[in-house]
């Protein structure tokens, strides 16, 4: 697969793609996203670039890795009216979006057209609670790398 | 109550975000039409040199600056849903005040007098929303 001169930002647009085609999360942003871009949409995901890895280069051979994190935001409801409901059910969508998100993850090896691989980073998610524009959300944040093999 | 009755001229409507549906919430849809509302103000005296409230800061994220202000809603006539209603309007915090094209993002909504009756208002803390 010809992969070269591919940009970072194509590759998060492709990666953008997948999960919007998956549907699971009600809103996917490729980059921080303005609290009217929100507009009380959730759950939400958050893809960034990260850092890129850049391999011996040579003849015809440029291999690259593009890093990129991925956030998932779940808003807690109610949480502030004396009821614990909000922040189980945002817990319990953490999980599920959870497994969604490796489900993707596998179903596309290739990343489709726009890289040779797409692979987690061999780490573990890492969950926070996190407050945006006055909302408070759950998170899970992962670290996705896309492959190209010959790129530059 | 009839000195900030007789402020009340403003018409705004509101938004908020409707039920969730397969555990998604979608974007805020129009809740309040013809809500009389005073004129949207300053949470304190603003700085005549810049023209914006004193407790206005920098957004980290952004770089905009951050104004509060504050607005009281009337109990009037208006539209609830779509249903003319006489009541305290129904405002909450995370709703959105839309005034002049801009929406504006309610931080808090208190009602005063704590009463039922058309004589309460509600006061609200917004804040811009971009």
């Amino acid at each position: 697969m010809t992969t070269t001169f591919i940009t970072r930002e194509t590759a998060r647009d492709g990666i953008a793609a997948l999960f919007v085609a998956d549907g699971s999360w009600q809103k996917v942003f490729g980059y921080i996203p303005t609290e009217d871009e929100i507009d009380g949409q959730e759950p939400l995901l958050i893809i960034m670039s990260g850092g890129t890895e850049q391999g011996m280069a040579g003849s015809n051979m440029n291999p690259t890795k593009y890093n990129f994190i991925l956030t998932s935001l779940i808003k807690m409801d109610d949480t502030d009216v004396g009821g614990s409901s909000g922040a189980a059910l945002a817990e319990n969508k953490l999980d599920e979006l959870g497994l969604k998100f490796r489900q993707v993850v596998r179903d596309n090896p290739t990343a489709g057209a726009f890289a040779d691989a797409l692979t987690f980073q061999d780490n573990a998610s890492q969950t926070d609670t996190i407050t945006l524009y006055d909302v408070l959300y759950r998170t899970e944040q992962w670290t996705l790398t896309a492959h190209l093999y010959s790129g530059a | 109550m009839s000195g900030l009755s007789n402020m009340a001229k403003a018409t705004y409507s509101t938004k908020r975000s409707p039920a969730k549906s397969s555990g998604k919430t979608g974007v805020t849809v129009t809740n309040l039409t013809g809500v009389k509302f005073t004129t949207i103000m300053p949470l304190t005296p603003g700085d005549t040199t810049v023209n914006r409230p004193p407790l206005s800061a920098n957004k980290a994220l952004s770089g905009r600056i951050k104004q509060y202000w504050i607005a009281a809603a009337e109990s009037q006539s208006h539209t609830d849903s779509s249903v003319v209603v006489d009541q305290v309007p129904d405002i909450i915090e995370g709703d959105k005040l839309v005034a002049g094209g801009n929406n504006y993002t309610v931080r808090d909504a208190q009602q005063w007098p704590a009463t039922t009756s058309m004589l309460a208002f509600v006061y609200l803390l917004i804040e811009e929303s971009r």
